[in-house]
């Protein structure tokens, strides 16, 4: 018992000490970019609320929706922030260009364009996950029909673990 | 009597009453001929095909006696005219009996039955010497030139021919001496079981001879006095044969020499053919005087009876197996024999046999009392309990008794005892075919403890009577006198069973194969005594049989038998895991059974083969329907999950999508900006 408290509180230290190459990153790189690229930031930071805001209401494990937002909402900030790059980089004209509402609804409706291509996607790909799966019972109903017709039941296992035994029973009575 | 038995049997067949022999004889079962019936044979009229003129009969044997069919070949080679040659031999369908008997086709005695209700006008010296003395003794000489003893001479089995002449009837529907009324046995086989006589010896004939003569000197059977054969055979042991028999007719001084020499109770004095001749040709010889053994100054007492002589005791005793053992623990068989019997042979063969730890078991008292009997009288035969037979007539007994319990267990035990070897020790002048019968008892003895097939007692049956028949209860209703009819018969037997068939072999098959069939079948037999799976012991059951049925030299085709050996072989076939071979095998050998070949039956089932691909095959199915029991858990829970799966793979797929038409985009816008 004493011996798994140690463990814990060694993976504890091992978690809490980061690496020196992130402590860089953090407290040097990033400070050194948000003063250099600050205008940029702003602009991105403000474009980019749909992103956080997907990334909040995002139920899958790997964040695919946020993704797929991110990267159309990327390309709108992209946008207009080309516009602030090749005309005054300064937090003035970033500031100008969030102003304006039209860059507002270049940024924000591209995020929706993400958004409207996984609710267009998604019924397609159930569609497709159904008649895979059904398919693939198919398949896998006819391998046992065929292994008992040429082997009888002497082919089935008599001895499987209950719950495999269960389920088993709730695929026979699928079919 | 014969008819009696009979009537209303008469069961006809396509061919009616009549029953065809090798195509050669044909018997009519309608037309019985008690005068010639023999014992428990019985004779029926039958005609030669190829040779009218030839009369002939035919005997139906019967089907728990085995017949000396051994001798057959032999008889119908002989040429005197005296004897009821034997001719052919064959099993057939008998209709009376709705089964299958052994016929043996014989010459039609040349006249009638001699004694008629026992009785004949009796004959003088000069007609007894040539019409029975003479033609007897002529043919008797060829039967032991061939080493034959004739085993069945007495009153009833005399004919007398056209010329005067008495012709000696039949001596192979049964063994040896087992037909023979008691009173015409010597001492020593009356004592025996019917069974246990074995096939004899010269002057046991010639002791029969002697008592059809007095039979024909008197006119009548000289048994007739007694009312039963247990007062012959005592007063035979207390006046021995010629007094018992002889002694209350008058017989002329010329013809009691040959009488008194062929009824001499010891078999070394007794007169022989030689001797006979010699008589006949004037020169009279005077028997020697029989020696009757010692008497007591006092008769013994034992279980009510008065017993003046050490054989009459051992007769009583035999008789009283249980009383037996007390006698001889308060030692008054050993005072009576030391201060009354005073006969120093007997008193050391005694104390040989008491020399023995004491019994306490109920086997060992048995082997006590054996001992004890066995060194009372020389002429006694071996004796345990109920089980008695002459050293050459053991192995004969249990070959013909191998169905009584009884006389299994006491076999068994008298083989274990060492009965036998105390028999010889006491007779070291035993014949040569005794010695041989025990040498050959003694080497098969060990096979009593081999309890599976092939062992046991059926198999020592079979080795010490290789002539006798397979008594199998399969061939309840057929006859195997030799082992080229078995697989007909075992045929026969499938094609009655039909479809109900449940076994073809039995352990009284397997010992008679081994011992008739020249091959070795160790394997087989291991198979079958293993405690492996069933139908691999069918299969070496079948594969015994097909080894067979390719030895012979006529392969008809078995076409029954292979069916049978289809239907036995269904477990073998049912083991196959595989439906597609079990069919496939299935199919093979519906066409090897239209071959009548077992063998190809056996190759159809190909069991090494098959078995080894089903075994693996198997082994990859139950795999296989494992893997596609666990792919569909699997999809059942992708089912369930549908949602969480449809979320991750739309967002994979719009994701991509949109990051590649964002790059598409901010790069189009780009590259329009700048330039």
């Amino acid at each position: 018992m004493a011996k798994n408290n140690r463990n814990l509180k060694i993976e504890k230290t091992i978690k809490t000490v980061r690496p020196l190459y992130k402590t860089l990153i953090i407290w040097i790189i990033i400070p050194l970019f948000a003063i250099m690229f600050l205008e940029t930031i702003i602009l991105f930071a403000a474009g980019m609320i749909p992103t956080f805001i997907a990334y909040i209401i995002d139920p899958s494990v790997k964040k695919q929706i946020t993704k797929t937002v991110c990267y159309s909402n990327l390309a709108g900030c992209f946008i207009v922030a080309i516009n602030m790059w090749t005309y005054n980089n300064t937090l003035d004209q970033a500031l100008y260009l969030m102003s304006d509402a039209g860059n507002w609804l270049i940024m924000f409706g591209s995020a929706s364009l993400g958004w409207l291509l996984y609710f267009i996607i998604r019924p397609m790909v159930v569609s497709y996950l159904a008649i895979k799966f059904e398919a693939k019972r198919k398949n896998m109903e006819n391998i046992k029909k065929n292994l008992i017709e040429e082997w009888g039941n002497a082919v089935i296992p008599e001895t499987f673990e209950p719950a495999r035994k269960e389920n088993m029973q709730i695929s026979d009575n699928k079919n | 009597m014969a008819l009696k038995k009979i009537k209303g049997k008469v069961n006809k067949t396509d061919n009616g009453p009549i029953v065809s022999l090798r195509k050669k004889y044909t018997i009519n079962s309608q037309q019985p001929l008690p005068d010639y019936d023999s014992g428990i044979s019985l004779a029926f009229q039958a005609s030669d095909i190829t040779a009218i003129s030839n009369k002939v009969i035919a005997y139906i044997c019967d089907a728990k006696i085995p017949a000396r069919i051994n001798i057959i070949k032999i008889l119908s080679t002989t040429t005197h005219h005296c004897l009821v040659r034997a001719i052919d031999w064959d099993v057939v369908f008998w209709p009376p009996k709705n089964r299958r008997c052994l016929v043996i086709i014989c010459q039609q005695p040349l006249g009638n039955k001699l004694f008629k209700n026992n009785t004949i006008t009796s004959m003088k010296e000069d007609k007894i010497i040539t019409s029975f003395l003479i033609p007897t003794m002529q043919a008797l000489r060829e039967l032991h030139n061939n080493n034959i003893c004739h085993g069945n001479i007495h009153i009833g089995n005399l004919y007398i021919t056209d010329n005067n002449k008495i012709m000696l009837g039949e001596c192979y529907t049964t063994p040896a001496f087992m037909n023979l009324p008691m009173a015409y046995n010597t001492s020593t086989n009356s004592l025996c079981l019917t069974a246990g006589r074995g096939n004899g010896k010269i002057s046991d004939d010639m002791y029969a001879v002697g008592i059809c003569v007095l039979a024909l000197i008197v006119g009548e059977d000289p048994t007739n006095e007694y009312k039963s054969d247990r007062q012959i055979q005592q007063n035979k042991l207390k006046y021995g044969s010629y007094g018992t028999l002889a002694q209350h007719y008058r017989i002329s001084n010329s013809l009691m020499a040959p009488l008194r020499g062929l009824l001499n109770d010891d078999p070394n004095e007794r007169w022989g053919i030689e001797d006979i001749f010699t008589w006949i040709n004037g020169k009279r010889l005077s028997p020697k005087q029989q020696v009757m053994p010692p008497k007591a100054s006092q008769p013994f007492h034992f279980s009510g009876g008065e017993y003046g002589t050490a054989r009459e005791l051992a007769y009583a005793m035999a008789e009283k197996w249980n009383d037996v053992f007390e006698v001889i623990q308060n030692g008054s068989v050993d005072n009576w024999l030391r201060r009354s019997l005073q006969d120093e042979r007997v008193t050391n063969a005694v104390n040989k046999a008491k020399d023995i730890p004491h019994p306490t078991t109920l086997d060992e008292k048995d082997k006590l009392i054996a001992r004890l009997l066995m060194s009372l009288s020389s002429e006694r035969p071996v004796q345990l309990r109920n089980l008695s037979g002459s050293i050459e007539g053991i192995g004969q007994l249990i070959g013909i008794m191998q169905k009584d319990i009884n006389i299994r267990l006491l076999f068994s035990q008298l083989l274990t005892s060492g009965l036998l070897a105390f028999y010889l020790e006491l007779k070291p002048n035993v014949s040569i075919n005794g010695a041989n019968i025990f040498t050959q008892i003694d080497k098969v003895k060990n096979i009593l403890l081999q309890k599976g097939y092939g062992g046991g007692i059926e198999r020592i049956a079979y080795l010490l009577n290789p002539w006798l028949p397979c008594v199998s209860p399969i061939f309840e209703r057929d006859y195997v006198p030799n082992i080229d009819y078995l697989l007909p018969a075992l045929n026969r037997y499938a094609r009655l069973k039909g479809k109900d068939i449940t076994t073809i072999i039995d352990k009284d098959i397997i010992a008679y194969i081994l011992v008739h069939f020249k091959q070795q079948l160790k394997d087989e037999i291991n198979e079958i005594n293993s405690n492996g799976k069933v139908h691999l012991k069918i299969l070496a059951e079948i594969k015994i049989l097909a080894r067979l049925q390719e030895s012979l030299s006529n392969k008809r085709p078995m076409l029954d038998l292979c069916n049978a050996a289809a239907i036995i072989l269904e477990p073998a076939i049912e083991s196959f895991n595989s439906i597609k071979i079990r069919k496939h095998v299935t199919t093979k050998i519906k066409t090897a059974v239209s071959t009548g070949r077992i063998l190809d039956v056996l190759l159809a089932v190909n069991i090494d083969e098959n078995a080894k691909n089903d075994d693996y095959g198997f082994k990859l199915a139950c795999n296989e329907y494992m893997g596609s029991v666990d792919g569909l858990i699997k999809l059942d829970e992708d089912i369930k999950d549908k949602n969480n799966i449809a979320t991750e793979l739309t967002g994979q797929i719009s994701s991509s999508l949109s990051g590649l038409l964002a790059i598409m985009l901010a790069f189009g816008y780009a590259i329009y900006n700048v330039f």
